[in-house]
């Protein structure tokens, strides 16, 4: 086995969500009606790229007219340009299989959704969010607007077909590679990093990126939900929060977990996460709260969170009460780059799903 | 057909913030919920220059909000719309992370044509 290797980002792009997709009762216009359709839907792949498959499995039952494919899941339109492995584990707190979702071909929800023509629009969305990434990591777009034709018709099907290999031989020439931190170097150990202890600087200025492109795709809740029995119910999109926030990988390579990039994204709800990191992990048993933490935190926390310091809103700590990339729901502790390197979208983006419970504002 | 707009004097407000992206936003005391952003609108290629081309607009709105009032200024269905002449981003981003992470000197660049500029 190799550690650090691409076993887990192959997992990644194998994984897949079974469906059992009904047609919407408004448009059956056969007795029986038809079957529901048993799909099994890439965790990377988009929703409308099903249709090829969809529509002559119910085309016969149609009423007449002109198709416009949309799913629901508990009469919530779906929105197609977020990845499906990512709809799926926002949306289905507790994992149902298979996943049952409607099928529309009529009447398609242009107030909620943005328009869709099928494959096009899905490769235009990822080249956006893929050029959108490469900006945050570079400060340009250009590497993506540069590709040849050839590359981007190829890496958009190495997407569509679930093709890794291929991914990542096109995907390197963006050079879009992220920053190791202390942890990745000590597993690929050299001579040169071995030193960065004793010269950090240097450690730093040989880092070429250190920018994580995220979308944070956040619930949250003000009142107790003790068990995900519970399980929310969502009518709208508005009860869910779009964040898009990179977050800052210190090139210094300290040692930097998932909790400490959820907090360096929502200073909201972390006014005062400088004290409360180390306190945390205290109660963590087989991890010490490192000596050096607390200095090399500060680099990171202060930027983003130092305004909310100053007026600090909330009574209490918030709780996490789910946090899932790509189907898991990784320990907090662990390191943010394993993270990044391995549960990434093909988009270059981290997209996390988080079910946070805080306290009320207090009332000003 | 290209003239140097004069730079208003006054950057009119375009809308007030929505209360959508209270639970984000919770903090309402703190310089980030209330921000206004300025946005600059730019034309590409044959999109025709609004006379107004800057206007602020509450970071806590979603960038559909400038999407539509370029939609209704420019009485077009269809527009495709970028930012600093790069990506188009989701409509439901918010502009306060579109701000935070792509805008410079103040302000945020959109650019808006009538066929696609960047593919």
């Amino acid at each position: 086995m190799k550690r650090g290797g691409k076993e887990a980002q192959q997992y990644v792009w194998d994984g897949a969500i079974p469906l059992q997709i009904h047609l919407h009762d408004s448009e059956v216009t056969t007795l029986p009606p038809p079957a529901p359709a048993l799909i099994l839907a890439p965790r990377i792949g988009y929703l409308p790229l099903l249709s090829p498959q969809l529509k002559p499995f119910f085309s016969g039952a149609l009423p007449p007219g002109v198709d416009t494919v949309w799913f629901d899941y508990k009469g919530l339109p779906l929105k197609w340009h977020i990845p499906t492995g990512v709809l799926f584990d926002l949306l289905c707190a507790e994992p149902e299989r298979p996943w049952n979702l409607t099928v529309h071909f009529r009447g398609y929800p242009g107030n909620v959704l943005i328009p869709c023509d099928g494959e096009d629009s899905v490769k235009w969305s990822y080249i956006n969010s893929l050029k959108e990434a490469a900006y945050i990591i570079h400060g340009s777009s250009k590497n993506v607007m540069n590709m040849s034709q050839p590359d981007q018709v190829d890496l958009w099907r190495s997407v569509m077909n679930g093709k890794l290999e291929t991914h990542t031989r096109i995907s390197s020439k963006l050079k879009l590679g992220i920053v190791g931190d202390d942890f990745s170097a000590k597993l690929n150990p050299s001579p040169l990093k071995a030193q960065h202890s004793v010269d950090e600087t240097e450690a730093t200025a040989a880092s070429k990126s250190s920018r994580i492109p995220v979308r944070l795709y956040l619930w949250s809740v003000d009142e107790d939900f003790d068990d995900l029995e519970e399980e929310p119910h969502f009518d709208s999109w508005d009860q869910i929060s779009y964040i898009n926030r990179p977050v800052e990988i210190n090139g210094k390579g300290k040692y930097f977990t998932l909790l400490d990039a959820v907090k360096s994204i929502l200073p909201e709800f972390y006014p005062n996460s400088l004290n409360t990191i180390k306190s945390e992990f205290k109660n963590e048993p087989g991890i010490e709260p490192e000596e050096e933490r607390s200095t090399g935190q500060s680099n990171i926390i202060e930027e983003t969170s130092v305004k909310s310091i100053e007026t600090p809103s909330l009574s209490g700590q918030p709780v996490i009460k789910l946090l899932r990339i790509q189907g898991i729901e990784p320990k907090l502790e662990i390191p943010f780059s394993w993270v990044v390197k391995n549960l990434m979208n093909p988009d270059y983006f981290l997209h996390i799903c988080l079910y946070i419970k805080a306290p009320k504002p207090l009332d000003t | 057909m290209y003239t140097i707009h004069k730079r208003p004097k006054k950057v009119p407000v375009v809308h007030v913030s929505s209360p959508e992206h209270e639970t984000v936003s919770m903090a309402s005391d703190s310089p980030i919920a209330s921000r206004k952003v300025v946005v600059h609108l730019r034309a590409t290629g044959d999109a025709p220059i609004l006379k107004q081309a800057k206007f602020k607009i509450a970071g806590t709105d979603k960038f559909s909000k400038v999407i539509d009032f370029l939609r209704r200024q420019l009485h077009r269905e269809t527009l495709f719309v970028y930012v600093n002449s790069a990506f188009s981003p989701s409509p439901d981003e918010l502009v306060n992370d579109l701000y935070d992470n792509f805008g410079f000197d103040g302000k945020l660049v959109v650019n808006y044509a009538c066929s696609m500029a960047w593919g």
